[in-house]
């Protein structure tokens, strides 16, 4: 189970999942060999300096995730063959004066921002849209199951 | 449950974040907090007693601060379906204040203020329009009036915008809240008043959940700090 802001790693059998992500997104990086995978549960793009959060990095998608590929790399994935599988980032409340409307979408954008700096090639991804999301992330067949309130279950 | 909740509660406070600080957050403070909630939702079910004809009660508020990654938990789960009719605050208060109520509930409140039974909804959607509008009505009254009785007792400018409903995952709906509340700091403040008619068997919470600048201002206009 991860959490909002939480980083986790897993190997088979071991499944990783996230419930209810709204204009979160789940990340996981893995190694499809080895099957050593870990789960960022990121709930907003950047870390701003100036917010002294800097105790909790895994709460944004920069610097989540380059904490998430040092962990999995120390889990024993191989540094080349990572790969990235993402979903989430939804705009739930539809509203145009909510200042969350974007949060998503910025998220969304970062994740594959910083995935793409660290050349890290993305398999699969499910993105946007408007209706919450579950994730769970299979190391074993390296396969992500996504359920949806609204258009059911798909996989990546 | 409730034990894990408190321990992870109590961590909180003893950590070591802006807001964690126990001196920041003590019993003292979370009391007044209680009260203030207690007299916001006080008004809150007359309000909403007016629109049901018939009284509705509210449970004991709980004000608590909590790990941005526990108030999930703490409300039934990432996973629970919840209809969430909320309203974005800004003013002297930032944050949100909604409204969270099982799916059949959010039916049953509408059926009861309409008089009539629910329209057929169109694909895709869980409410027809005048239905939501309805919801989205009675939220707006309810919650307005809890908010004008924190304004008075504060004498903070509390400025909501229009309500906006949602059928989703309690995970989903609540991060909208704590990415606002969570841009400064890793715990979040709420206050939750679960508000309930027996009689006409009708049960929600409100929830209010401002942001960390909000939590101080909140109790300067107390004569806290």
């Amino acid at each position: 189970m991860v959490n909002i802001a939480q980083l986790r790693i897993a190997k088979p059998p071991d499944v990783l999942c996230a419930l209810g992500l709204g204009s979160c997104v789940g990340v996981v990086l893995y190694d499809p060999q080895n099957h050593v995978s870990g789960m960022l549960h990121v709930l907003l793009p950047v870390s701003r300096e100036s917010e002294g959060s800097k105790q909790n990095p895994t709460k944004y998608a920069n610097p989540g995730l380059l904490a998430l590929r040092d962990e999995v790399i120390k889990a024993g994935a191989q540094k080349s063959r990572l790969r990235a599988k993402l979903a989430g980032g939804a705009a739930v409340l539809i509203s145009t004066s909510a200042s969350g409307l974007t949060v998503g979408k910025q998220n969304c954008e970062e994740c594959l921002s910083v995935l793409a700096e660290m050349k890290i090639p993305v398999e699969g991804q499910d993105l946007g849209g408007n209706s919450g999301r579950t994730v769970y992330y299979d190391p074993e067949k390296n396969l992500m199951k996504i359920k949806k309130l609204v258009g059911g279950e798909s996989q990546l | 449950m409730y034990g894990t909740n408190n321990d992870r509660c109590d961590e909180a406070v003893r950590g070591d974040g802006q807001l964690e600080k126990s001196e920041e957050f003590d019993a003292a403070k979370q009391d007044i907090l209680r009260e203030i909630a207690n007299i916001g939702a006080g008004h809150a079910s007359s309000a909403l007693s007016m629109l049901l004809e018939s009284p509705v009660k509210q449970d004991v508020p709980e004000v608590k601060l909590v790990p941005l990654d526990a108030l999930t938990e703490m409300l039934g789960g990432a996973e629970r379906v919840v209809v969430s009719v909320a309203m974005q605050l800004s003013g002297s208060i930032e944050g949100y204040l909604m409204a969270v109520l099982d799916l059949d509930q959010a039916g049953h409140i509408v059926e009861l203020i309409r008089s009539q039974p629910l329209e057929p909804a169109a694909d895709g959607v869980f409410f027809s329009p005048m239905d939501e509008s309805a919801l989205k009505e009675a939220i707006n009254i309810t919650g307005g009036s809890y908010l004008t009785a924190i304004s008075q007792m504060t004498g903070l400018e509390l400025v909501p915008t229009a309500p906006f409903a949602t059928l989703d995952m309690l995970g989903a709906v609540l991060s909208i809240a704590l990415v606002q509340a969570g841009l400064e700091g890793d715990s979040v403040l709420y206050f939750k008043s679960g508000l309930f008619n027996r009689e006409k068997n009708v049960s929600g919470d409100l929830l209010l959940i401002p942001d960390q600048k909000s939590y101080r201002t909140l109790l300067q206009s107390l004569g806290c700090i």
